[in-house]
């Protein structure tokens, strides 16, 4: 074919593919509720929920990584576009609040409690449940990810692995029963790692083009 | 120069996303020759058919991106980075791993115009793969320079019809294209 004539084709068609976010805005929300139903089917929510949402050491295991989630996911979609610059001196606080954490529950747990408060009952469910609810949403965002044009296919991945780590342990959270943050922080937090090295490697993966 | 090329991508582009047909078609014919000296600085031994191909490549993956690229943002940097990423992946896909650094195309000058060497024959190694209607679709709108009212009252499509059909038409020709040439 004549570039020319490749030229014409291209000139007369006026349709465009839907940015990245507009797909995001389609999946995250089945997502979300696919990965709710089954967290609540497998598990179930752990009632009272105010005990989780309200009490103040308890609480950060559900609106930390919830916070992690929604801050990563816009930056994560600015990789779709070529020109999308993302900084990422930001998530150092997220790292720091969890030792912050970490630091004041070894303190306040008395010397013969730290341990048991550390292993708890459940790291393997944990870190299993973690990137199994994170799953939908990193789908959704790497499928969203693929309407654009990634420039960098393992950044990307791994910015989507961490908000979907982050809002996939959020739901998980809301489940378990471990208190301490000498158990969540360590455990989430390596849940949370282990989604973000899935996400970058489903960017190698999908994210090429 | 290279200053004005900037400003003129950008007015040319934003033009175009109000569906002004003519200054799409004046980003298209200020693109090509830029990609055109590119490749071809990067493609000695290839072939000047070969480097063609790559061209046209990445001219649909600039077309088929252009919605990545937002107003307020300068489109020849644009350009450029799907260009780069193209170019570098088109050459990996004919075995050859190249160096392109995102400046290159700012600084090389444009190819003379008239260095299109695609036979138009070549036209049918990938239209034939095509279901036989798109082809003909395509073919009236390209080689018969049709226009998308004509070619609807020719092959009995709505107008509607014949947008969508061409626009997921470039989308295979994209696809195939990789693949055809993936070694």
């Amino acid at each position: 074919m004549k570039t020319d004539e490749l030229l014409t084709l291209l000139e007369r068609d006026k349709l465009r593919e839907p940015q990245a976010g507009q797909a995001l805005r389609v999946w995250l929300g089945p997502a979300l509720i696919l990965s709710a139903v089954a967290m609540m089917l497998l598990f179930g929510i752990r009632f009272p929920m105010q005990k989780t949402l309200l009490t103040p050491e308890i609480a950060p295991k559900f609106y930390l990584p919830l916070l992690i989630g929604l801050i990563a996911t816009p930056v994560a979609l600015r990789l779709a576009r070529p020109l999308g610059r993302v900084r990422l001196g930001w998530i150092w606080i997220f790292p720091l609040l969890g030792i912050a954490l970490l630091g004041y529950a070894y303190v306040t747990t008395p010397a013969d409690e730290r341990v048991a408060d550390f292993t708890g009952q459940t790291i393997l469910p944990c870190l299993l449940s973690v990137p199994l609810f994170s799953a939908p949403m990193l789908g959704a965002l790497i499928l969203s990810l693929r309407k654009g044009a990634v420039m960098a296919p393992e950044r990307a991945g791994a910015l989507a692995g961490l908000a979907a780590g982050g809002l996939g342990t959020a739901i998980y959270a809301l489940h378990c029963t471990e208190d301490s943050p000498l158990f969540y922080v360590t455990w989430y937090g390596a849940g949370i790692g282990l989604t973000v090295l899935i996400g970058m490697f489903l960017g190698r993966k999908f994210l090429r083009w | 120069m290279m200053h004005d090329r900037k400003a003129d991508w950008s007015q040319l582009l934003r033009a175009a996303n109000a569906g002004d047909t003519r200054a799409y078609g004046l980003f298209l014919h200020a693109v090509t020759p830029v990609l055109r000296s590119v490749v071809r600085s990067r493609g000695t031994g290839l072939g000047e058919a070969d480097c063609e191909d790559v061209v046209q490549e990445v001219l649909l993956a600039i077309h088929l991106k252009r919605h990545t690229w937002r107003e307020d943002e300068p489109a020849a940097p644009w350009c450029y980075a799907i260009a780069r990423h193209k170019v570098v992946d088109a050459f990996r896909r004919r075995g050859r791993r190249i160096h392109l650094p995102v400046e290159d195309f700012a600084e090389v000058l444009p190819a003379a115009p008239e260095a299109d060497p695609t036979e138009k024959a070549d036209i049918e190694r990938f239209i034939s793969h095509l279901e036989p209607r798109a082809a003909q679709l395509v073919r009236a709108i390209g080689l018969d320079g049709k226009s998308i009212a004509e070619t609807g009252e020719e092959l009995e499509m709505s107008e509607g019809a014949v947008r969508v059909m061409l626009h997921r038409s470039l989308k295979k020709l994209a696809a195939l294209r990789e693949r055809l040439i993936e070694i």
